[in-house]
């Protein structure tokens, strides 16, 4: 492709593709200076479904130069949640009663309900460092190591990527590489896939950890920025994501019900647990266009993403800074994903049918719709740090499956909207 | 909606939202002309900088990657979590 020529104005050519590989790869120019600032990029947020999950999450980031294009870079993060989480289970004319997950003890839901684990609560804390240099005038290597630990959940990975910049800056094509090695350990032990939920508790010794399996997770990632003219410039990537070993949900169940014409239909025989494939692939395409228009900036995005569970997923996102003046800004936020299901996503069994091969009533694995809404308020102080404060709406809708509700279930919802407000403040600048 | 007529509207809104976006481009697109480094001064603000407000960005994309069946594509990195 000829960049070289100088294009009469309004006269467009085709864009390239690709992105630059790794986010925590500096688009700019490092600023030298006698001193060596850091940058530093904190938020914390709150998220929270009415009656279910609460979560609050902060995320501490910083960056600074070591010498001249060379950067180190650290972040920490940790997660709490709280709150009650859908099981997979089955809403039912009576009530149904549970054991957690460590099978320990038992919690009981109301007729007509969607079964929810009220016990639902862990903390995460992640940490992960990087470092990236210039290879040649032209050319940045970053490579970086990462982890996050939980109750159940054990995650250890590395990444490297390399950017390249052409014709004087005006394109950067970039490759990146990660590897992640998990290990589940859930609560109880890893279930029997299709086994049966256990019916009464048991007192786990305070040795037994239970067990776990791994994970293994490999995301390459090339893209190419393109800067369109002085306000605009545009990104696309290609990511690819292997998954494999245990991605099966330890917690996640379905209901087994018995079949129309059987003596009562849509009434409850078993609860089973759920089995997803060992591997997973998928491919996604992202594009992301920058434009500022006069002080005013413009975010618009699109992914599309396909997997081999069947899911297909599309995502427009929008995002636009209005400046109110030099040091206040509004951003309204806009995006909606649209997801078709898992083709082994059923929203029950049916007694006496053949088992198939994997089956999760997990409902983030259902045809879904998903919209946000958001409202972001940033002030610039006296001393140059910008504080942010961001409102957003999050539904979940339009979820379905093949399964409808039949017999007992008849009247009641099997896929019910989720909806959820969050919260986030933000500080970053300079010390 | 049967799964065929879904797969068809997704790819319909696929091709709407790819036609929409390339207008945009198309329509407000100066052209492919090399952008010296001294005319670089609104690209080098923060806030047109790509991943600027890369926390905000992080804490949104793990909330969609906790609730949804896909994610990544922007970026990668910062590990896995047991919250999918």
């Amino acid at each position: 492709m000829q960049l070289k020529d100088v294009r009469p104005r309004g006269r467009c050519t085709r864009f390239a593709l690709a992105t630059a590989a790794v986010a925590l790869l500096g688009n700019g120019d490092a600023q030298a200076g006698d001193h060596r600032p850091v940058e530093v990029e904190t938020a914390v947020l709150g998220y929270s479904e009415p009656d279910r999950v609460q979560v609050l999450e902060g995320v501490l980031s910083a960056k600074t130069e070591l010498e001249e294009g060379r950067h180190l870079y650290g972040q920490l993060a940790f997660d709490v949640l709280t709150g009650a989480s859908a099981n997979g289970a089955s809403p039912a004319r009576s009530v149904q009663t549970f054991t957690r997950p460590s099978g320990e003890s038992r919690y009981q839901v109301a007729p007509g309900q969607t079964p929810l684990d009220d016990g639902f609560s862990d903390k995460r804390l992640a940490a992960s460092v990087g470092y990236d240099m210039p290879l040649d005038r032209w050319t940045n290597l970053s490579v970086g190591v990462q982890g996050s630990t939980e109750t159940d959940y054990l995650s250890l990975g590395t990444n490297i990527g390399i950017s390249r910049d052409f014709f004087q800056r005006n394109t950067t094509l970039g490759l990146g590489i990660s590897v992640n090695r998990d290990r589940v350990s859930p609560l109880g032990g890893i279930p029997v896939e299709f086994g049966s939920m256990p019916r009464t508790t048991t007192v786990r010794l305070d040795d037994d950890e239970g067990g776990g399996e791994n994970k293994t997770v490999f995301d390459f990632n090339a893209g190419i920025t393109q800067v369109l003219g002085k306000n605009s410039l545009v990104r696309i990537n290609y990511a690819f994501d292997h998954a494999s070993g245990y991605l099966t949900d330890p917690y996640n169940v379905l209901s087994v019900l018995a079949p129309v014409g059987s003596i009562a239909p849509g009434t409850v025989s078993d609860i089973l647990h759920e089995s997803r494939p060992t591997s997973r692939t998928q491919h996604a395409v992202y594009a992301e266009l920058k434009r500022a228009l006069g002080a005013n900036v413009a975010d618009l995005s699109y992914r599309y993403a396909t997997n081999d569970w069947g899911t297909q997923s599309q995502t427009v996102e929008l995002r636009y800074r209005q400046f109110l003046s030099p040091n206040y800004y509004l951003q309204p936020h806009v995006r909606y994903y649209q997801q078709s299901a898992a083709n082994f996503y059923h929203r029950y069994l049916i007694e006496g049918a053949l088992l198939p091969s994997n089956a999760s009533a997990d409902y983030r694995l259902a045809d879904m719709t998903t919209s946000t809404l958001g409202l972001e308020f940033g002030h610039r102080t006296v001393s140059g740090k910008w504080i942010s404060v961001a409102v957003e709406y999050y539904r979940q809708f339009s979820i379905s499956g093949a399964e409808v509700a039949f017999g007992a279930l008849d009247g009641l919802d099997l896929y019910p909207d989720v909806s959820a407000l969050t919260a986030r403040v933000g500080l970053s600048g300079e010390w | 909606m049967p799964r065929p007529d879904r797969i068809r509207w997704v790819r319909q809104l696929s091709l709407i939202v790819l036609l929409a976006l390339s207008s945009w481009v198309l329509v407000g697109c100066v052209s492919l002309a090399r952008v010296e480094p001294w005319e670089r001064g609104t690209l080098a603000r923060t806030d047109m900088t790509l991943d600027s407000e890369g926390v905000d960005l992080e804490l949104d994309d793990h909330i969609y990657f906790s609730r949804e069946a896909t994610a990544g594509g922007r970026s990668f990195g910062g590990g896995g979590c047991g919250c999918n």
